[in-house]
């Protein structure tokens, strides 16, 4: 027996630590308390910049260090930063019911996971990382968009799909050895930021005209 | 290249006259004399073709390639198209020096200069449908076509009646465009390949389901450009409201593409054709000729008139090319010659003679400020020669010898009187049923012209814009005259012309047919059967011509002693005679209105106001209604439906963000489900 | 009756056209009375008792100049008759009655009891009309009794048609016009342009009292008294209305087809 070699120890550490983000993820589906929310989201962001981390040290990619520090910066400090400014000043700290209840929610996500699963069986063999970092990406992309369906106010949408872009990072840095090109990956990221602005400020907006961040009021604009 | 010359004066006339936009003579004179010369070199360069017997004149030719690969744009010249591009040349030329005295009329109230080069686009544009040679190249130029022509039928967009008449067309437009790519697509996916070189004989490798859905999706595109029963609600309304060049463009070419894509995915791509696509063009075919000529009957306003007859004349070219297929498929190679023969003469006939009824129309129009027929009368005094070429247009329409309808009507007959014994089978009785419609609708079109060139051009003036009337400019005479020696020649020379569609049949039906069909050294024409019959247009003019010495001769031994008087027309001792003892149009179509009764529907209404007698009434209104009959039982049904079912489908729509991403979500999951 | 009995019936009558004129002309009828003969030399000197009963005043007596009756203007009440005492008007019975001349209708004076027949056509008109004559007939305001009797002149009976006689539709096809009625001014115009479209050679027939001289309506303020004074008449037939054998008789007269020896009087 000899002691683990760095490699052997990351390929353990990355899937657990994207199964953490699994985790939180669920946390997320379960949680009704908007600061809490974005609290979750900020681990599970660090937890993505952790496997970047791992990744880049590994494999010697000095670009994914890059990534994992503006997923830090961006995702872990930035982001819950301006969310929680916006909390503040919409005054909001729960959201209203869901569409579907804790339990049946929990089902459906099972259920989402699965699916991943199923799905991506045939590309294990694209897996640099170990075993099933790419399912448990899709199953962050179909949660997230679970989420986005089933909450009704539109921060907790907004976070739903940062969630989203998390599992979609986390496949690309799990499919190759040295990760998306870096333009890619920047690309992802601004974008990331320019919306998340940009829905802040819908947010707002929505807030003030319809004294509500509920979207279901939305239909009052049907013809 | 000739052809490229053309083109690229057409492209000339277009920039130059947007350019000189502001100085409206130039423009005018240097949009529509590119033109005309383009027309030139085109009818040169086409009958050249034609005359040397290729069958392929221009080989694929790639124009432009784009980054994505497979667009590319390929232009590919063979018989057919040197036909197609022979008569666009020829009738673009005829109208484009019309148009240079037409256009004056639109001086300081329209822009010239778009007009001018908006009409240069279109001949260009229509040129690239003859001559394309990949998908992309047709349906990109069909499209163009579309768009150009609604430009044009908007032109007077102050007029509500011209806006309306350009949504209906750009509707139909689309309509068709969607059906013929549907069917390209089918064929397309076949191919592998998107150039005609591979469509050529696609039709094998489809399975016959595949080829019959095809077919009726060309069949309902070409359809609707050519203006075929029940397809041609839009052509009455919008050929009327064009500016009269324009019209005559639009009824003598634009129809023509319809056409011209028929054969080409019918004889070449689809292959051996089923009995039933055959029939069903002769039966689409016949019942556009009846309806078409029915409808031209109750009109009154000239422009309509004329478009209901393009209507009638469309149906007489599918049921030739009905016929064409129908004796594909029973094996008679030749007989199939000669419908095709029959029909594509017919189509180049009638884009002469309808041009000329159009361009006769239009001088018409500006003279007396109006379309409207009840209105006219006493023209031909005024406008000799304008009503002169009108004449011999109406003439060359109602198929009269010794003009050019006559001859393609003869061919047409002939080949479907020789139907009846191809085959066996009940659908045998199609054929002289279609030839008796045929005879049907060339009497109703004698009928209909006596009416429009006797309401229009003969009596006393109607109405104060027509007694002022003036002969129009000399270049809309020569306009009109060029197009009146082109019916003349295409009337006296059958033989002539029949040498130039050799190439053409060679490579549709695989044979040759103008020797059999020539007698006596071109003097005759003959129907290449056994019976033999035979015709000569050349030979009756001819007679003419020797008998006349006769009649004069009578003239000098006893006519010369009688006394001469010429006084006013007996008019049954009244004070005079005046427009209101003159027929109406209205008047005159009544018998027939009445007998066809049951497709009319006509509903009749009359006012009176009197003081103390009905007999000495002091108002009178008359009111005559026709019912619509595809508009009401057909299209409405359609619209209605259709727009129920919209309305059912709009609950989808729910305004609600929760649904929508739901929507979303549920095709992700689905897509993911079913990829695995 | 079906077409068999019809043909039958038709064939068992035979013809029914009477003879004349190869025959003798059938007999007026008695209230008719035919041609009033006029002998001045019968009158009293004083006497003017006709002059007052005409109710056309057809009939003058000027001082000095002997009883004149104008035939044109007669009707033919023959009230003039009844009340003559010397019978100096007298009716003939004779329905010979057409002229060429107005001034032959007049009789009364000496020579002139009774009137001067018509002449043929002269050489070069009777080529044209002889065998072939066609009338357009304008009915110009009368009361329709002349062209009744006009009318009966087509039926089997008399059959102008075997003369070369006929009607026809314009008078762009016609030889001659046959005016009947006064003349109202309603009428002038379209008998004045009917006229006109009469093709040369021409003739005008003026039939009956209304349109010789004006007839019952003469002197009325809306009439011409007939038409001579608006196209030149070349026969003149009276009567109010002339029996159709009067008419008959001026027609084949004019076109010299009579063949009788007295034909010129």
């Amino acid at each position: 027996m000899h002691p683990p070699t760095t490699l052997e120890i990351s390929s353990q550490v990355i899937p657990l630590m994207a199964t953490l983000m699994l985790v939180v993820q669920l946390l997320l589906i379960a949680q009704r308390m908007l600061l809490t929310n974005i609290r979750l989201f900020a681990i599970q962001s660090l937890l993505l910049s952790g496997i970047a981390a791992v990744v880049a040290f590994n494999y010697n990619a000095s670009h994914v260090y890059v990534v994992a520090v503006l997923t830090f910066i961006g995702k872990v400090v930035f982001l819950p930063w301006l969310l929680n400014r916006l909390v503040h000043r919409i005054q909001i700290h729960q959201d209203v019911e869901p569409l579907l209840n804790a339990p049946s929610s929990m089902l459906i996500c099972a259920a989402l996971t699965l699916l991943g699963y199923s799905v991506t069986r045939p590309f294990t063999s694209l897996e640099k990382l170990g075993n099933n970092t790419l399912a448990i990406a899709l199953a962050l992309l179909l949660t997230g968009f679970f989420l986005m369906i089933n909450r009704r106010k539109a921060l907790t949408q907004v976070l739903a799909l940062l969630t989203v872009e998390n599992g979609v990072m986390l496949a690309a840095v799990a499919l190759t050895t040295y990760g998306m090109p870096l333009v890619v990956e920047l690309g992802i990221f601004f974008d990331v930021m320019v919306a998340v602005m940009v829905l802040g400020i819908l947010v707002y907006r929505i807030r003030e005209n319809f004294d509500s961040m509920d979207t279901g009021k939305l239909d009052q604009l049907k013809g | 290249m000739l052809l490229t010359f053309a083109l690229w004066a057409y492209v000339a006339g277009m920039a130059g006259a947007l350019v000189l936009q502001r100085a409206e003579r130039l423009a005018n004179v240097l949009g529509f004399g590119l033109a005309a010369l383009g027309g030139v070199c085109g009818v040169v360069f086409s009958v050249s073709s034609l005359a040397a017997g290729r069958a392929v004149t221009i080989a694929p030719v790639t124009l432009w390639s784009g980054p994505i690969p497979d667009v590319r744009l390929v232009v590919e010249a063979d018989a057919l198209s040197c036909f197609f591009v022979l008569i666009v040349s020829l009738v673009g030329l005829a109208i484009s020096v019309f148009s240079l005295g037409y256009a004056r009329t639109y001086y300081g109230r329209k822009n010239v200069g778009v007009l001018a080069a908006v009409f240069n686009a279109l001949l260009l544009v229509t040129t690239l449908v003859f001559i394309a040679g990949n998908l992309w190249m047709f349906l990109i130029a069909w499209e163009l076509m579309a768009l150009l022509a609604y430009g044009m039928v908007s032109f007077e967009h102050e007029d509500r009646e011209a806006r309306q008449a350009g949504v209906l067309y750009f509707i139909m437009s689309h309509l068709d465009a969607a059906c013929i790519l549907l069917g390209f697509l089918m064929l397309a996916q076949a191919a592998g390949d998107f150039s005609f070189a591979s469509l050529r004989g696609i039709g094998a490798k489809l399975s016959p389901q595949q080829r019959d859905a095809a077919f009726m999706l060309f069949v309902i595109g070409f359809g609707i450009k050519a203006g075929a029963v029940p397809l041609h609600i839009w052509l009455p309304v919008a050929h009327p409201v064009a500016p009269s060049n324009i019209s005559a463009l639009m009824s003598g070419v634009l129809i023509k593409t319809g056409i011209y894509g028929l054969v080409r995915v019918c004889f070449e791509f689809l292959g051996p054709p089923p009995m039933w696509w055959g029939a069903s063009l002769l039966a689409a075919g016949t019942v556009s000729a009846v309806l078409g000529v029915l409808y031209a009957l109750m009109e009154h306003d000239l422009k309509r008139l004329l478009a209901y007859h393009s209507i009638e004349n469309i149906g007489i070219i599918l049921m030739g090319i009905g016929a064409a297929l129908m004796f594909l498929h029973t094996g008679h190679a030749v007989l199939a010659s000669l419908a095709l023969i029959a029909g594509l003469y017919h189509t180049i006939n009638h884009a002469v003679f309808k041009a000329l009824l159009f361009l006769g129309a239009g001088a018409v129009l500006h003279a007396t400020h109006t379309r409207n027929m009840e209105e006219m009368g006493g023209l031909a005094k005024r406008m000799r020669w304008t009503s002169l070429f009108f004449l011999v247009g109406a003439v060359a329409i109602s198929a009269l010898p010794p003009l050019n309808g006559f001859v393609s009507e003869w061919l047409t007959y002939q080949s479907l009187l020789q139907g009846f014994g191809t085959t066996t089978s009940l659908v045998r009785l199609m054929f002289p049923l279609g030839g008796a419609m045929l005879a049907l609708t060339g009497a109703l079109a004698a009928a209909c012209f006596v009416k429009a060139f006797g309401i229009t051009f003969l009596a006393q003036p109607r109405s104060d814009h027509a007694r002022n009337a003036h002969e129009a400019s000399l270049p809309v005479l020569i306009g009109q005259g060029v197009l009146t020696a082109a019916c003349v020649f295409l009337g006296l020379f059958p033989t002539a012309f029949l040498k130039l569609l050799d190439p053409l049949t060679q490579q549709l039906t695989g044979h040759q047919l103008s020797q059999q069909l020539t007698l006596a050294n071109g003097l005759v024409l003959s129907d290449a059967t056994a019976q033999g019959g035979t015709v000569s247009t050349l030979g009756i003019t001819l007679m003419a011509v020797y008998l006349l010495p006769v009649p004069l001769a009578l003239w000098a031994m006893f006519g010369r002693k009688a006394r001469t008087r010429i006084a006013p027309t007996w008019d049954c001792g009244q004070r005079g005679l005046t427009p209101q003892m003159e027929y109406t149009a209205t008047g005159f179509s009544k018998p027939l209105r009445m007998i066809f009764k049951a497709l009319f529907r006509p509903r009749r209404e009359v006012q009176r106001e009197y003081d103390f007698s009905p007999y000495f009434a002091t108002t009178l209104r008359f009111e005559s209604h026709m019912e619509e009959v595809f508009q009401t039982r057909f299209y409405r049904p359609v619209n209605l439906w259709l727009l129920r079912l919209s309305r059912r489908l709009r609950a989808l729509q729910a305004g609600s963000l929760q649904a929508y991403l739901i929507y979303v979500f549920i095709t992700l999951v689905a897509l993911l489900l079913f990829a695995s | 009756m079906s077409v068999h009995d019809t043909l039958l019936n038709r064939l068992k009558r035979g013809c029914e056209t009477m003879a004349y004129p190869k025959g003798p002309a059938p007999a007026l009828p008695d209230r008719h009375g035919g041609a009033l003969k006029v002998e001045a030399a019968k009158c009293d000197a004083s006497c003017s008792a006709c002059v007052t009963v005409c109710p056309t005043e057809a009939i003058a007596r000027p001082a000095g100049k002997p009883v004149a009756l104008d035939l044109g203007r007669c009707i033919f009440c023959a009230e003039c008759v009844t009340v003559c005492p010397t019978k100096a008007i007298t009716q003939s019975n004779d329905h010979r009655m057409a002229v060429r001349q107005r001034e032959d209708l007049v009789l009364g004076d000496t020579g002139k009891e009774q009137v001067r027949l018509a002449q043929a056509l002269d050489e070069k008109l009777r080529r044209l009309f002889g065998r072939s004559l066609k009338l357009r007939q304008v009915s110009a305001a009368g009361c329709n009794a002349c062209e009744a009797d006009t009318n009966v002149l087509g039926t089997i009976g008399w059959d102008l048609g075997r003369f070369g006689i006929q009607f026809v539709a314009s008078p762009r096809h016609a030889d001659g016009l046959l005016i009947t009625g006064p003349v109202s001014k309603n009428m002038e115009l379209a008998l004045k342009k009917t006229y006109i479209a009469l093709p040369e050679p021409r003739i005008v027939i003026a039939l009956g009292a209304c349109a010789i001289a004006g007839g019952p309506f003469i002197g009325h303020p809306q009439h011409h008294n007939g038409a001579s004074g608006l196209v030149p008449v070349d026969l003149f037939i009276p009567g109010c209305p002339p029996h159709p054998l009067t008419i008959l008789d001026g027609l084949l007269r004019l076109l010299d087809r009579l063949g009788e020896s007295d034909a010129r009087r």
